[in-house]
């Protein structure tokens, strides 16, 4: 039973990815290429004549207003701490924002990707309802899609989150943003961001396996 | 520091003063902070010092000029003014006969007790028992003995601002009151003794917290963490090394200290002790100062210091190392502090320790740019040109003051570009001239000593090359200074910035002179050139920037950098006070009526003696902390160890606050809103004994049964250096 019930979520993850879906996950949901700022210490967004950031990777970053990249510790008030301990989500530097009103980060691909996503958190003061709304974007910035996502987590925790992101059934994402919905108060902090480009073997296979355990089923209760 | 290794001030040849912290005059980025401008002007912000990365930049938060301030009266226009007034009731002293066993604040405010020695601040720590019949391995997860320097660096948050209610608190732990730290004391010392001994120095790292309005130490923060005597460094800059620098290497456990049979290569080594004051850098580091080092080495046999038998011969003598040490018995237990074992061992300590609090894996380091002698504090100064300048104080009677400038800018928009330029530089010394001028004297190997030698020239310094040479001048910091004919000052201790607010432009620093007893008595006579003079030996004669004879009760002196540029090589100084007791019954002398000249209202009602603690908070006002002692002799109607607040532009001093029975008060920071403040009380009870340790103090379980967190118990048993936090009741900024 326990089998079944595993397969069937993944089927049914596979079939939201293929209908184009948000993620809003405790932790990642597909493996890809990983860029985690750890290169990064303190690097302020924009500076001087830099308004994008080489990241890697054909990935490049730009900030509406101030954001650190390499940031080392973040307090989010209700939502606890980040810090460069982290955990199996995240760990080392990160991106954190300095928004005093409505901002934006971009990560700009220079190849289509299909999956999109990024451990994230936010800081939320006592009594308001604090919210990130995420955007992807085709090759000319127009939005994909975009959505509302809300983090509530420990007061009292460290590093904690929500992965956060887009799974596409086609690779046409070319940028991806988080913006804080609310004026004030609404700096976020971000890490691992991850892409990929092409379903991944895993998915495929999981694919097969879940259809494989349906087939099972579907035997055994004909045999009843 | 003082205590039981330092009766006095002036009984040993190497006593020292302590204290802690400083502030800082932040580089300005217009750029980086383009959006706090809605609310703050530019200028404002530029004088107030702007922000920097990594959370201490205190002064964006800060109410700045003009602003409107809760319960405060608008601020003074004058240039230089604190954008903050002084305007609490001033407090009495704490008189030795009457005195109260009790850390005493002005009407309106309430001090808490935030930690104190023994208290758990790593996870797994367990509560002071108030016995000491703690282990080393108990004492490795608690708050060390006899804190002293301190910062608050607070977690950036939203907005672009910084907290005021959660952040790290770093402090020092620079000596121990062995009598105290053990049940029996010293009696049948054993290496776990020495171990215990070990944990309780060192550097504190807690998460601090404030929840429903208490502050207290997060206990299971991730970030808890003790850096001690035996805590492995990295060993970087021009001394790295250097065959000076190689020592026995050793396996440390908690019961040996055993040979490997190797040496280390110089660029590592094993703990930080005497953790006097401290600094911090613009881009969210600690800086912790080891000062009196030489008092844990010794030897069970005899240590030569002759200024003619070896190079460590004449550098124990330039720093005072000797077989009876300050009397902690390391070396008879523990083999790497015995100096005719482990000859090199004094040379890995004397340097500025540059700690990252925020990454709980950092590795401390040992920046030996900024040379190697008995540190007091660092203060650092970015100027207008984003040069990065450090400045220290060698606290020993007729020791020097030192600047660090750094070779490359400072960078605040990338703290990456910061982390190692603390390795390059120029250090200089400071000459003192009459007529208010002065010269900084760069220490390098083309530098010309007395006598017109090149220091690359000078046996002292003599090396394969100018590396080389380079390397030994920073090791042998003392004796370069010797050479190029420096200024013996009356015991340097902390260095504070002035904040460039109120439209105040100069770069401006002030340091305490906390006492020279052999300035201008016995038989004339000055640091030799050839470095061969002992440690605080010669009696100088008085001179323009040390002017009184037998200066018992110090004063502070300042200096303004030319061209208002860290990089600056002539300076212009003056003495900004003269500490003093005006109901003394002392014999004037010739230079000294030993009343000093203290600014305040009425005359006397803040006088105040051996300063050493000095600290400038973000608003532009001045604290300074003493280390009188037990406020007996020549203290006597000062009474026991305080902190006064002083207006910088006019010079007015208030009482902010006296010390319990025998403490030092040391070690001062605030939070970015200046609402609350920890200040340090160090060696309460310092005649306690072993067979009775509470036998003049039991502070603080005399002052409180709980913690500041309201929760926490207080065990009695045994007086313990702690931190207070002191709000105002109001909810005001503190001073106000």
């Amino acid at each position: 039973m326990k089998f079944k019930t595993l397969t069937l979520a993944a089927l049914i993850a596979l079939s939201v990815n293929a209908e184009a879906a948000q993620i809003q996950s405790a932790s990642a949901t597909f493996t890809g290429t990983l860029t985690d700022f750890n290169t990064f210490d303190g690097y302020v967004l924009p500076q001087n004549n830099v308004t994008s950031l080489d990241l890697g990777n054909g990935i490049s970053m730009t900030s509406s207003e101030f954001s650190t990249v390499g940031q080392n510790a973040f307090g989010l008030d209700q939502n606890g701490l980040w810090t460069t301990e982290g955990n199996s989500n995240r760990d080392g530097n990160f991106v954190s924002t300095d928004f005093t009103g409505i901002g934006r980060i971009t990560f700009n691909f220079n190849a289509a990707m299909q999956n999109v996503g990024i451990f994230a958190n936010q800081s939320q003061i006592f009594g308001v309802n604090n919210s990130l709304q995420l955007f992807a974007f085709d090759i000319n910035g127009n939005v994909l899609e975009s959505f509302t996502s809300s983090i509530d987590t420990d007061v009292d925790g460290y590093d904690e989150g929500k992965f956060v992101g887009f799974a596409r059934s086609t690779a046409d994402i070319y940028g991806f943003a988080l913006e804080n919905v609310s004026s004030n108060n609404g700096s976020f902090v971000a890490d691992n961001l991850l892409v990929s480009s092409v379903p991944e073997p895993e998915s495929y296979a999981m694919l097969l396996v879940g259809l494989g355990a349906i087939g099972a089923v579907a035997r055994r209760r004909r045999a009843k | 520091m003082k205590g039981i290794k330092h009766p006095n001030n002036d009984v040993s040849l190497n006593d020292s003063g302590n204290t802690s912290i400083v502030e800082v005059l932040n580089n300005v980025n217009l750029n980086r902070r383009q959006f706090l401008m809605t609310s703050i002007s530019s200028s404002a912000l530029v004088a107030a010092g702007g922000l920097t990365l990594s959370g201490f930049a205190h002064a964006v938060t800060s109410p700045t000029v003009g602003g409107a301030l809760a319960g405060a009266s608008v601020p003074s226009t004058t240039v230089g003014a604190p954008t903050v007034p002084i305007t609490f009731t001033p407090i009495g002293p704490n008189l030795a006969a009457s005195g109260v066993d009790l850390v005493t604040v002005p009407t309106g405010y309430t001090a808490n007790l935030f930690v104190a020695w023994g208290d758990p601040i790593v996870r797994g720590g367990v509560a002071f028992s108030g016995n000491a019949t703690e282990t080393a391995a108990q004492q490795r997860l608690a708050y060390g003995e006899h804190t002293d320097g301190m910062h608050f660096f607070p977690f950036a948050e939203r907005n672009g601002e910084f907290s005021s209610e959660r952040g790290l608190l770093v402090s020092n732990s620079e000596y121990t009151h062995e009598a105290i730290l053990h049940p029996d004391g010293q009696d049948n010392f054993t290496i776990a003794k020495a171990r215990k001994s070990q944990a309780a120095h060192g550097v504190n790292i807690m998460e601090a917290r404030r929840v429903r309005g208490n502050w207290g130490v997060q206990r299971n923060s991730l970030y808890g963490r003790r850096i001690d005597a035996n805590t492995r460094m990295r060993i970087s800059g021009p001394a790295a090394g250097h065959a000076l620098m190689k020592t026995l290497d050793y396996t440390i456990t908690d019961s040996a200290t055993t040979p490997t049979g190797g040496m280390t290569d110089g660029t590592y080594s094993y703990g930080t002790v005497n953790n006097c004051a401290h600094g911090y850098t613009p881009w969210g580091t600690y800086l912790t100062c080891e000062e009196n080092f030489n008092g844990y080495f010794g030897s069970t046999s005899v240590v030569n210091t002759t200024a003619t038998f070896s190079e460590n011969s004449k550098l124990y003598r330039r720093y005072n190392i000797n077989a009876a040490g300050f009397g902690y018995k390391w070396h008879e237990v523990d083999p790497r502090w015995d100096v005719n074992v482990n000859s090199n061992g004094p040379n890995t300590f004397g340097w500025v320790v540059e700690i990252d609090p925020f990454n709980t894996k950092s590795v401390p380091v040992k920046r030996t740019a900024l040379g190697r002698f008995k540190h007091e504090s660092v203060q650092y100064v970015v100027d207008a040109a984003n040069d990065l300048g450090m400045y220290s104080g060698d606290d020993e009677r007729n020791d020097y003051i030192y600047k660090f400038v750094a070779n490359a800018k400072y960078n605040p928009n990338n703290r990456a570009a910061n982390r190692d330029i603390l390795d390059n530089g120029t250090l200089y010394v400071a000459r003192f001239d009459a007529g208010l001028t002065g010269v900084w004297l760069p220490l390098t190997p083309g530098s010309i000593g007395i006598g017109g030698v090149a220091l690359r020239d000078n046996p002292n310094f003599a090396g394969a090359n100018d590396a080389e040479v380079l390397a030994k001048i920073l090791i042998k910091t003392r004796m370069a200074a010797d050479a190029v004919g420096a200024t013996m000052m009356d015991r340097p201790e902390w260095i504070g910035a002035r904040p460039r607010v109120n439209g105040f432009l100069d770069i401006e620093l002030y340091c305490t002179m906390t006492n020279n007893s052999r300035r201008g008595t016995g038989t004339p006579s000055v640091n030799a050139a050839d470095g061969s003079t002992a440690a605080a030996s010669a009696n100088p004669p008085v001179d323009a920037a040390n002017p009184r004879a037998n200066n018992v009760h110090g004063g502070v002196i300042r200096w303004r950098e030319d061209g208002r540029s860290v990089r600056a090589t002539t300076f212009t100084w003056d003495i900004f006070v003269q500490c003093g007791d005006t109901r003394t019954t002392k014999t004037a002398n010739a230079t000294n009526n030993f009343r000093g000249d203290i600014v305040d209202s009425p005359d006397g009602s803040a006088d105040y003696g051996a300063p050493d603690g000095l600290w400038f908070d973000d608003f532009g006002r001045m604290w300074v902390q003493t280390d009188s002692g037990s406020g007996t002799g020549d203290f006597v109607n000062l009474g026991m160890d305080q902190m006064v607040c002083v207006d910088p532009s006019t010079k007015e001093t208030k009482r902010f606050l006296t010390a319990c029975k025998e403490a030092e008060v040391t070690g001062v920071t605030m939070s970015p809103d200046g609402k609350t403040m920890w200040v340090g009380i160090q060696h309460p009870g310092d005649a306690g004994t072993a067979a009775s340790p509470q036998a003049t103090s039991s502070w603080p379980h005399s002052q409180w049964n709980l913690e500041s967190d309201g929760v926490t118990p207080l065990n009695p048993g045994r007086p313990r250096s702690g931190v207070v936090v002191i709000t105002k009741n109001d909810g005001g900024i503190i001073g106000t």
